[in-house]
């Protein structure tokens, strides 16, 4: 069989994503509001990163924002659901769980699941 | 025994992804607003067609928003001072990004409530662009 060489894995030229260490899971407990959950790298750049949430804990993990519609009155107050949001810095990775509010207010301890990743960009 | 490349441990006969462009630079939200949704694209010109892209931005901050100045984030928003002297908040403005063909488009989104036009006072934010492309 002939070996397609614009398959080659590796490409000197280029660098890849890999893992930055074996650690991918941190526990938290839900706040009254908002909780951080600070998870230090120490890589003194920033590095390519990507988080989800087991927002409900189900055991279904959101990535990105949990949207909603919003579709209450304002007299009825409001029941928003549980969201994060995540930053980077050359240090940390930080992740801002919102509990939500309302009847759909968390609370009890769930799962923070992230990766972070070397070789960022070119 | 003649070798298997196929076999080989940095071969695959199916693509992946490698870093292959980056792209970094800054934009400014300016002028004025009015009451309702206010927008500022900003179009960027790619060299080829991406096959997956990661955008990261930088901006400010504000309380109570938690994150600080120097970090970098996927989905959020920016904080851009007026002359609003009522609320004392600046406008906070939320970044979103999509791709055609070769140019990605970044959208600011602030919606005013509850005060009349305001003036902004110029302010940048940076983006990073990294083009993952499939060999």
């Amino acid at each position: 069989m002939a070996t397609d060489l614009t398959k080659i894995a590796f490409d000197s030229r280029l660098n890849y994503l890999k893992k930055f260490n074996s650690v991918s899971e941190q526990s938290f407990t839900f706040g009254a509001t908002y909780v951080e959950e600070d998870i230090d790298h120490g890589l003194t750049y920033i590095p390519f990163w990507a988080v989800g949430v087991d927002l409900f804990n189900n055991g279904v993990i959101w990535s990105n924002e949990y949207v909603w519609e919003y579709a209450e009155s304002s007299a009825a107050g409001s029941n928003a659901p549980p969201n994060f949001v995540t930053w980077m810095t050359t240090d940390t990775l930080t992740v801002e769980v919102y509990a939500g509010s309302g009847t759909n207010q968390q609370s009890g301890d769930s799962t923070i699941y992230y990766g972070v990743y070397l070789d960022y960009g070119s | 025994m003649a070798v298997d490349l196929t076999k080989l441990v940095f071969h695959s006969n199916y693509p992946a992804f490698k870093n292959n462009r980056e792209y970094t630079g800054t934009l400014s939200i300016t002028g004025s607003t009015s009451g309702g949704t206010n927008t500022r694209t900003f179009d960027i010109a790619l060299d080829t067609e991406p096959d997956l892209l990661d955008v990261i931005f930088n901006g400010n901050s504000n309380s109570p928003d938690a994150r600080p100045d120097d970090a970098w984030f996927k989905n959020g928003e920016i904080w851009v001072p007026t002359n609003n002297a009522g609320g004392g908040n600046p406008s906070r403005w939320r970044l979103t990004y999509e791709v055609e063909g070769t140019t990605l488009t970044v959208t600011a989104t602030y919606i005013q409530q509850f005060v009349t036009g305001e003036t902004l006072t110029s302010t940048d934010f940076s983006y990073k662009i990294v083009d993952y492309s499939v060999f």
